[in-house]
Order: C-alpha cells, then structure tokens, then sequence
C-alpha cells in the first residue's frame, strides 16, 4: 500500500506539473481539492485519465467521485480494491 | 481624420541572438514565478504561454495604471508544444482518454485570454493567426479600435519553436539554410502620447502574394506615397533578412541609399510573428537616437511570401 501511495503521489506531481512540491510534501490523508493541495475540476479529469491509463480503471458511478478522490489515500484504497 | 497611434510601452522576451545546441534560437526567458505569481494558473501553461502571458504583464507594467481598452494578439503557428502532445495523446490512445490540459491550453488565442483572465480585463479581446501576416493584421485592428474610440491597447505577438516543427519545416525544405527562431513581443498602442517619446505607429501594408524586383519596388514606393513621404525620407529601413542565398532582400536596401540599414532575423530568428522583434527594435532604435531621425521603414517577407510595410514615426 505504502508503495501504491509514493507512487501515486509522484504521478500527479508529473502529470499535473505540480512545480517545487516532492512527495514528501503532500499529506496522504489532506484533501486534494479545495483545501491541500488545492486541485479543481480540470486536475480531476487529469486523474480520470491517470486512473484509467496507469491502473486501467474506470469510475463507473460518478457519485462516487467526490468520495474516491478526497485524498492520496482514498484514491489508492480504491485502486487497490478495483485493480484488475 | 486619422488619430496618431502612439507607443507607450513595449517588452520582449527573446533570443538575443543567442542560438542552442540544437541550432535554434530559443528565447531568453525571466524567472516567470515573480511574473505570473499564481502557481496554479502557471503549472498548466506551457512554454509559449508563460512566455506571451509574462511578456504581456511586462509591458502593462510598463504602461502605469492607465486602463487598457482592447487585448489584440497574433500569432503564427499558435501553442505548437501543447498541440503536438494533444495530437499525439489523439494517436497513442486511438482517439479515447485525452489530456484535457494541453487540449484547453493549445487554442491559439489563450495567451489574450489568460492576460485578460489575470488583469480582469473585459474588453474586446480578438487573436489574429494569419500565417506571416499575423503581426501586421493585429497592428492594422490596433489602429482601427484606436480610430474608433479606444484609448489603449495592448497588441502583441508570440510564436515557440519546438523540436517536433523544426524537424517537419526541415523535411519540407523550408528553413534551408535559415535560423529558426521565436519570441513574444508586446506593446501598449494609444491615442495619447503618455511616454513622452513621441514614436508613433503611421501605417501597415500588406501583400500575401509573389513579387518580382519592379513589383517590392512599386510596392514600397506606393506605400510610402500615401504615407506623404519618399525614399530619402527614410532614416532607417529594417529588414526581414534572413540570410538565404537568393534572398528577396537584395535589392530592396538599395532603394535606401541614405538610412541606415538594420536586420532582425539575427538576433530573434525566423518565425511568422518576427516582425513584431523588428517593430520593437525600430522603437529602440527611434528611442535612442538623434532627434533628426525621424521615420523607420520595417520590411519583412519570408520566401517570397506575406509582404509587409510597418512605418514608424517621431
């Protein structure tokens, strides 16, 4: 789990060019839009992308967006119960 | 009559002159985290758009409070990096699953957008992308909202190189022996003369079409003509000479016997929107010399194509 999360976080550093931030600095438990990192809804699509190009998963039901989305570690708790 | 469009302030971030390993000269670029304070807004843009965007910013700074009525840009080729990865995001993921940043952030106009996004600007906002004549026609829409009305307006013009381009431009043959370049080039245009350097935009022309010798001559002499001025009225006439062997720029210095002559494409390279470098250069150039100088000619054309005149004044 602990390498799903370094690892997650190193890819939205990447894929949302998230300038001068390491991983060490995004709390796994802070939310990842609006307060902590402050992400908003074209980052969200960005980690749509992410989830289904990396992990291969789609979101089936968007209502759950807001919840598998809160955090680093709502969003690897999700990819590990969905991986294939 | 015809208002008097002043240049109140003008910025550049260029090449200087300076070209990379890779043969191109790529802009010299500031440290856009003290321009473009807002780090998310600056994480999505890429390299053309911080460029414009910050070179925007720079000449409204330059241009004091005075508000700013139209944001007009130009540009050649538009966001080349952004609209590469797009295309090759539409490719590698058999047209499904595309990157919604570099999509947004590839239109050509997003740079006047962000400028007016970042100074609350509502005004007219209009991008021209009309190949090597982009600058020209951005300058002519510049003197028709001042004629109409406007007091001030920020025109500006921005095009990148990038490695993907430069390898497409070579395979056609279309930059042989000829430096690629890029740059953003910006300028606050109004009807009052708030520098108190009294340089003035007098008029543009332009020609899409060939011309033989006799023909640019016609064209020049007509165009000076009806700016109430000749040959000799000329204290300094700037070029687009890019170096190739049968350059189209042969002949034309030799109409200007008595002005100093001056070339751009040295220093910023070749790119559609280069002649916005040459009309930064004939404001320094008008700036810091004797007050008998008095009227620049700039005269650009790329392969025998997209003729432009831009006078200036003092």
């Amino acid at each position: 789990m602990e390498e799903l999360i370094e690892k997650l976080k190193q890819q939205l550093i990447n894929e949302l060019n998230l300038e001068e931030i390491t991983p060490a600095d995004i709390d796994t438990d802070a939310p990842l839009f609006g307060d902590g990192l402050g992400l908003d809804s074209i980052d969200a699509l960005e980690i749509i992308l992410i989830l289904e190009h990396n992990y291969g998963i789609k979101i089936q039901n968007p209502s759950e967006g807001k919840e598998i989305f809160y955090s680093i570690r709502t969003l690897a708790d999700y990819i590990q119960a969905n991986q294939k | 009559m015809k208002k008097r469009v002043y240049i109140n302030a003008t910025s550049a971030i260029s090449p200087n002159g300076v070209k990379g390993e890779d043969n191109i000269l790529h802009a010299i670029e500031p440290d856009y985290k003290d321009i473009i304070t807002n780090a998310n807004l600056r994480r999505r843009m890429s390299h053309i758009v911080k460029m414009g965007v910050a070179c925007g910013l720079l000449c409204l700074e330059k241009n004091g409070d005075r508000p700013i009525n139209a944001i007009i840009t130009a540009t050649g080729l538009g966001c080349l990096a952004d609209t590469e990865k797009f295309l090759n995001s539409i490719i590698e993921n058999e047209e499904r699953l595309l990157n919604p940043t570099a999509f947004t952030q590839s239109t050509f106009n997003v740079i006047g957008a962000q400028i007016a996004l970042l100074t609350n600007n509502h005004c007219y906002n209009n991008t021209f992308v009309h190949r090597g004549l982009s600058f020209e026609s951005a300058l002519i829409d510049t003197m028709m909202q001042i004629n109409e009305g406007d007091s001030n307006v920020l025109v500006g013009a921005i095009d990148e190189a990038t490695p993907t381009t430069y390898t497409i431009l070579k395979g056609l043959g279309l930059i042989e022996n000829i430096t690629m370049g890029e740059g953003a080039q910006f300028f606050v245009l109004s009807n009052e003369n708030s520098a108190t350097n009294n340089i003035s935009l007098k008029g543009v022309k332009t020609y899409s079409g060939k011309y033989n010798s006799a023909q640019q001559a016609e064209f020049i002499k007509n165009f000076l003509a009806d700016n109430s001025l000749n040959t000799n009225d000329i204290s300094c006439f700037i070029t687009g000479d890019n170096g190739m062997q049968d350059s189209i720029y042969t002949d034309v210095n030799k109409l200007f016997p008595s002005a100093t002559n001056k070339t751009f494409k040295d220093i910023c390279g070749e790119y559609p929107t280069a002649s916005s470098y040459g009309f930064y250069l004939a404001v320094d150039y008008l700036e810091n010399h004797p007050p008998d100088t008095q009227n620049v000619l700039i005269y650009n054309a790329y392969n025998n194509t997209n003729h432009s005149l831009i006078l200036l004044e003092k």
